[in-house]
């Protein structure tokens, strides 16, 4: 998948794993890997940009004997599942074009699109 | 390689970024290693499977390159602030001197439109005042003193004359002292607009 592309997902994937409740950066990796793969690198930058973004917050507990820190989401984040939903819309009329295109060969009509 | 050699080996590949950046990253790993190591993996095989020291610093130092760009770019930065500040009896004067010459020019400026509105009104005024009086004059001094009705005739139809000369130079030069002193104030305003823009 296309880099920039597949941070971008991870970046919304991120997001709606802090939708529910407050999480840890292996507790989001193990919740989101079965969608899209990432690794501890992957993830690292990404949760630095929603943080710089005010899309999340961060503190710190205990837990066995060290220090975890957790990510919550903000009202502003909760705002990036909207919008993502909404842009992708636009990118499924798009593949829904490009897939009817591949069967009928050539240009599709409206009603191929949704077949 | 163990989790502190790990650790230790990233610490040293990030150097160049701020303590606190650094710390921050440390304990991000470290934190993901422990829980990875609580979950029953082996700590040899997370290391492993974090990749390359040198990979890992190297993309988190791009990273942060191509954030400090982002935010250079807006404004002033601290240290030009402070050079402004520390040089300010400097610039602050020649500024003030500046100011002043600008002012001492916009009055000089004016000074042909204020002497010829003033030679223009006062002569006006002695015309009409010499006008007036002469025929108290006339009936004052009689047909013996008639040289002196016509001098004051005379004198008032001068100033008269003068007042009228006045007020065409007056119009003339206004609209050309005008459109300079405009000229003045724009050359001003866009010599400050590009020194902001080169800030």
């Amino acid at each position: 998948m296309d880099a920039q592309l597949k941070k971008g997902l991870i970046e919304i994937c991120v997001v709606v794993a802090l939708k529910e409740k407050d999480s840890y950066g292996y507790q989001i990796i193990k919740d989101i890997s079965g969608s899209i793969q990432l690794s501890e690198s992957t993830l690292y930058p990404i949760l630095k940009r929603l943080e710089a973004g005010g899309c999340v917050t961060t503190y710190t507990l205990e837990h066995n004997g060290r220090l975890r820190k957790y990510y919550r989401l903000t009202e502003k984040g909760r705002d990036r599942i909207r919008e993502f939903l909404t842009e992708w819309q636009d990118v499924m009329k798009v593949y829904r074009f490009i897939a009817a295109s591949e069967r009928t060969k050539g240009i599709p009509g409206k009603e191929e699109i949704y077949e | 390689m163990n989790k502190e050699q790990f650790l230790k080996a990233l610490q040293d590949a990030l150097k160049k970024l701020p303590m606190e950046e650094r710390l921050r990253t440390i304990s991000y790993y470290g934190e993901l290693i422990d829980d990875r190591i609580e979950n029953g993996e082996n700590e040899y095989a997370v290391i492993e499977s974090l990749g390359t020291v040198a990979g890992i610093a190297g993309d988190i130092l791009s990273e942060e390159g191509k954030s400090l760009s982002q935010k250079s770019r807006s404004g002033p930065g601290v240290g030009t602030i402070i050079l402004l500040v520390l040089g300010f009896p400097l610039w602050g004067t020649f500024l003030l001197v500046g100011a002043v010459l600008l002012l001492v020019i916009f009055i000089l400026i004016f000074v042909p439109v204020l002497v010829l509105g003033s030679v223009a009104l006062a002569c006006l005024a002695a015309a009409l005042l010499g006008l007036v009086g002469t025929p108290f004059l006339a009936l004052e001094v009689g047909v013996a003193g008639f040289p002196s009705v016509l001098f004051q005739i005379g004198l008032s139809l001068a100033a008269l004359g003068l007042s009228l000369l006045s007020a065409v130079g007056l119009f003339y030069t206004a609209t050309g002292t005008a459109r300079a002193a405009k000229a003045i104030w724009m050359g001003c305003i866009s010599l400050f607009h590009k020194r902001r823009g080169s800030l």
